[in-house]
């Protein structure tokens, strides 16, 4: 019998690159890399597979992995270059500074003098192109046991950066440096030129090159400047990139450039639509470069992809204006400048994050007058304060530069700018007239101006009020947002908020908005102690109208009253999340200081998060005594000369005059609260005020106001500090109890009502707290319980007898549980006003799902 | 309503317009031409693949719609296969790669998935010389080029 022959042949499919694209997604990294060595065909197109998304890991690649990036950069889709696994790969973790003034004072010396130590051993802080091999942060606790930073011993760090001497894993790299901490001995390896992003690496990468790159995320001691422009030569030249770009082996015909110069493959689609434009849409930069300080050209910041749609930024580099002049332009260039004016279009910036320390009002608002389209929108406030006069000049140098950030954006407007209208009529358009007109301002002058740091010195201001005050712009728009945004007095001078700035701005050109995160950075000066010169009156500034000059703000935050009139502008309609961090939203303020009236948010109806901290101005120091009467004469804590406007706020508070104040303060706050219809995650920050979570016996001011919002809500969190509590109401009908109230019998009122009213919140968390040590302004961060605190307690209302909500998860103690521990009688506050509300029965309930 | 189809080789086929339109292109043009008795011609799909592929509309006609998520990391993708599905592709490669030609001609994104799953499932694994073997690919590269990719690639192995 003959054998049988089975016919052996290749599936056509298998060489359909439409087919193998549909294969790649179900193989990993390992499988593309086998399947780029079977034959040329499949390498064309599993080679760009298999670079499409390069994630730069210190354990994956060896130092020599740069050498073939930058041959394959042409194919690379998304970059993610950081620390990462730096951090894990050498037992260092991130160190965060305890925000408690006494802690912080009590570590700040040490880490200050380690970090003179190491200044010259620091790669971050040391100028390439020689740095070398120790961490790259001031402090390094392991994630065993803390390390001191003194206890950081470093026998051979100073070798030289080599890559051909770092060219083995990094693993097997063992360099003789080691973090000796109080129980253990671990081993440190210097970092290889893979670790994370240098100037050094980053340049012979060659990103000018990157061409297909549409996400890039680095972090690391790089330069600014040289990425930034590297960046924008790839995306504003990517078809002459893409001419350049041959891999050797690709010169299939299936995979030739077509008649464009474009090197796609054939039956292949691309993503990102436009194959001669621009890709860079996401990125991402956190710039650890801390000794050496780069000046960074505004525009700059811009020119990087006229396509960006999310840009995240970290670093400390200045920010100054072009360094050119209008003065220097040619006529025929000022008509071109003119025209390109008259053409541009906003940026199309969806997502915006901004850390940047040395950022202007003057800056941030030219941003933010770009970004019509903007979403999601998250700033680090350092708590700067500009003169007027200095706003205004910088304002107007900024005013020509506004024309240049447009520009370069893009030539021709977008055909689908949702904003066509605004393209072609936005205001500011003689701009680059104005500035003519401006003629003899001397620019260094102007360029010295700009320097943040100038700022907060006092003599600047000194030199600021003799400066002539140049001209408003003539811009309707602009002229108008100066006049609108709040003034306070610093130094002698009429100053702006860098936050009121960006909140002003916010609600004027970002219509979209949907996401919003402040948060207000303190910038290593130590909060101010109740017993300091400087420390602010009892009463509240922000009681005052914003038009009015009033005493500055803690280190210049936003102002209290400045949030509140964004949440009720038109221009936070659309907000669906909200997180401040670092400020307290008075409650005062939400009352109209005309009517006297609790002023709604416009976001109310759309809010689904909010993070934020409540707390009055009437009671600055926690250690002064609650106010109780409604008589201001009588009130002793009441030192500073009334406003006219106070007397009509009071009138609103004791219009109900069975509620203490403290009460009257508390039923705004719940009441602004109640009307939160989508809320689903609702954090109420800890607060140096005394704001609490409670139910009140009259029921009307206190938790039971939030009854319905059990429809939407998922979670619900609040640290409560453990203020002074006040004394029994003295006020005619008040409440009169006399009997105090444990913290188990409040505890056990909590629960009845979380079980009652909110059934379905998935997870209820109550940090009570009691504070030592005053805090003004005590920030917090997320996950850090306690963080600003000096006791924390947390205590999850955990329903022990929540056996009819099985399914919920009552407990977020594993979020703090290090820190936190079950609320105790010590920790509980004790009010007067219990015995009333367990005398009564629960509050009827307007409406129950 | 049964929809009448016609394969390459003329062999007509009446199904479910519900099991009909899992194919997207059918679908559309059902849509675009409105109701009618008038056969629908896949002139790129043969009787027996036709066969495969109203068998696998048929299981799975009450599934929902896939939505796709771009954003997500393809790489994350699960190379898991029903029970079903996986008898359903215990087929020869040739039927094997007939379906998915003929999934991606008319649009049927499971079933293109399943089949290119299967595919990957062949490829997971193997070395190079392996995945010729199992799919009679010739190996045109020197032995040169050959080196230079792997040492190129070399990251990509799981260490």
């Amino acid at each position: 019998m003959a054998p049988t022959t089975v016919t052996v042949f290749t599936h056509q499919a298998l060489f359909l690159f439409d087919i193998l694209n549909q294969i790649q997604p179900f193989l990993s990294l390992q499988d593309l890399s086998r399947s780029t060595q079977v034959c040329r065909q499949w390498h064309q197109f599993f080679h760009q597979v298999l670079w499409r998304s390069v994630a730069i890991s210190e354990s994956r690649h060896r130092p020599d992995f740069l050498d073939s990036l930058v041959k394959n950069l042409g194919w690379v889709h998304s970059l993610k270059w950081d620390y990462t696994e730096w951090w894990e790969m050498h037992h260092v973790s991130r160190y965060s500074l305890p925000s408690s003034p006494t802690t912080r004072a009590a570590i700040q010396p040490t880490v200050m003098s380690t970090n003179r130590a190491q200044t010259t051993k620091q790669i971050d802080v040391l100028p390439v192109p020689a740095p070398v091999l120790t961490p790259p942060q001031s402090t390094y606790p392991t994630s065993s046991s803390r390390v001191s930073p003194a206890s950081f011993s470093s026998s051979s760090s100073c070798s030289s950066f080599n890559p051909t001497v770092s060219s083995a894993s990094p693993t097997e790299a063992v360099a003789g440096t080691s973090l000796v901490g109080a129980r253990t001995r671990l081993q440190y390896h210097p970092p290889t030129q893979i670790s994370f992003p240098t100037r050094q690496t980053l340049q012979q990468l060659g990103l000018n090159h990157a061409h297909a790159l549409q996400d890039l995320v680095l972090e690391g001691p790089f330069e600014l400047i040289p990425l930034l422009r590297a960046l924008a030569c790839a995306n504003h030249y990517p078809r002459y990139q893409q001419q350049q770009h041959h891999h050797p082996l690709c010169s299939h015909p299936s995979f030739s450039p077509d008649s464009n110069g474009n090197t796609m493959l054939r039956g292949c689609s691309d993503a990102s639509g436009d194959h001669n434009g621009p890709r860079l849409r996401r990125l991402r930069l956190k710039n650890t470069n801390c000794q050496r300080r780069e000046t960074v050209p505004f525009q700059d910041l811009f020119r990087v992809s006229p396509v960006l749609e999310e840009f995240a930024l970290k670093t400390h580099a200045q920010i100054i204006v072009s360094e050119s002049s209008e003065d220097d332009l040619s006529l025929q260039q000022q008509q071109q400048q003119l025209r390109r004016e008259e053409e541009r279009s906003p940026l199309r910036l969806k997502k915006l994050e901004l850390d940047v320390r040395a950022l202007t009002g003057p800056q941030l608002w030219v941003i933010l007058r770009q970004c019509p389209d903007l979403e999601m929108f998250s700033l680090t406030d350092y708590g700067g304060i500009h003169p007027v006069q200095s706003f205004k000049k910088e304002l107007s140098s900024l005013g020509s530069l506004e024309s240049e950030v447009g520009a370069v954006s893009k030539v021709q407007p977008h055909r689908d700018s949702k904003y066509p209208t605004l393209t072609r009529t936005r205001p500011m358009t003689n701009i680059v007239a104005w500035i003519r007109s401006m003629g003899g301002q001397d620019p260094s002058r102007t360029l010295s101006s700009l320097s943040t740091a100038s700022y907060r010195n006092a003599s600047y201001f000194k030199q600021a009020s003799q400066v002539p005050v140049p001209k408003v712009p003539q811009v309707p728009d602009a002229h108008k947002f100066l006049a609108s945004l709040p003034k306070l007095t610093h130094l002698g001078m009429d100053s702006i908020c860098f936050g009121d700035v960006c909140l002003s701005a916010l609600e004027k050109y970002c219509p979209r908005l949907t996401s919003l995160d402040i948060g207000r950075q303190i910038s290593g000066i130590p909060p101010r102690s109740p017993t300091s010169p400087s420390f602010e009156s009892p009463v509240s500034p922000s009681l005052f109208s914003t038009s009015l000059s009033s005493p500055a703000p803690p280190s210049g935050q936003i102002q209290s009253s400045t949030l509140q009139t964004f949440l009720c502008s038109p221009g936070a309609r659309h907000l669906k999340h909200l997180r401040v961090r670092g400020l307290r939203l008075h409650a005062e303020d939400m009352l109209s200081p005309r009517t006297g009236i609790l002023q709604p948010w416009a976001c109310s109806p759309h809010l689904e998060t909010l993070s934020i901290a409540f707390g009055t101005g009437l009671l600055s120091s926690p250690n002064s005594s609650p106010l109780t009467s409604p008589n201001l004469s009588a009130d002793p804590s009441m030192t500073a000369p009334l406003s006219p406007a106070i007397p009509l706020l009071y009138s609103h508070l004791f219009s109900q005059p069975s509620l203490t104040l403290q009460e009257s303060l508390e039923q705004i706050v719940y009441s602004q609260l109640a009307q939160l219809r989508q809320i689903q995650i609702l954090e109420i920050r800890p607060s140096a005020s005394f704001f609490r979570l409670r139910i009140s016996p009259s029921g009307r001011s206190g938790l039971e106001l939030l009854a319905d919002l059990n429809k939407t809500l998922e979670e619900f969190s609040m640290a409560m500090s453990a203020q002074p509590q006040p004394p029994p109401s003295t006020v005619p009908g008040g409440p009169t109890a006399t009997t105090a109230v444990t913290a188990a019998e409040e505890r056990k009122a909590l629960h009845e009502w979380f079980e009652l009213y909110w059934p379905d919140v998935k997870k209820i968390q109550v940090v009570s707290s009691r504070e030592r040590g005053f805090q003004p302004t005590a920030p917090s961060h997320p996950g850090a319980v306690g963080l600003g605190i000096t006791t924390a307690a947390a205590s999850t209302v955990s329903a022990a007898s929540s056996a009819s909500s099985g399914s919920r998860s009552r407990n977020s103690a594993d979020a703090s549980s290090s820190n936190s521990r079950d609320l105790s009688d010590e920790n509980c506050n004790t009010t007067n006003y219990w015995s009333g509300f367990l005398s009564q029965p629960p509050p009827p309930r307007a409406s129950r799902v | 309503m049964p929809v009448t189809l016609t394969s390459l080789d003329n062999q007509e086929f009446k199904v479910d317009k519900e099991v009909a339109e899992r194919s997207i292109l059918i679908k559309n043009m059902i849509e675009d031409v409105g109701e009618s008795d008038a056969p629908i011609p896949l002139p790129n799909v043969s009787a027996a693949v036709l066969t495969k592929v109203i068998e696998y509309c048929e299981h799975h006609r009450n599934d929902p719609v896939q939505v796709q998520d771009e954003t997500d990391d393809p790489r994350k993708r699960s190379n898991d296969i029903e029970e079903w599905d996986m008898k359903f592709m215990q087929v020869d490669q040739e039927m094997l790669f007939e379906i998915i030609l003929a999934a991606n001609y008319l649009d049927i994104k499971p079933l293109l998935d399943v089949g290119c799953k299967t595919v990957a499932n062949i490829i997971k694994g193997k070395t190079p010389e392996e995945i010729r073997k199992a799919f009679n690919i010739v190996n045109d590269f020197t032995p040169e080029e050959e080196a230079q990719i792997k040492k190129e690639n070399e990251w990509a192995e799981d260490r």
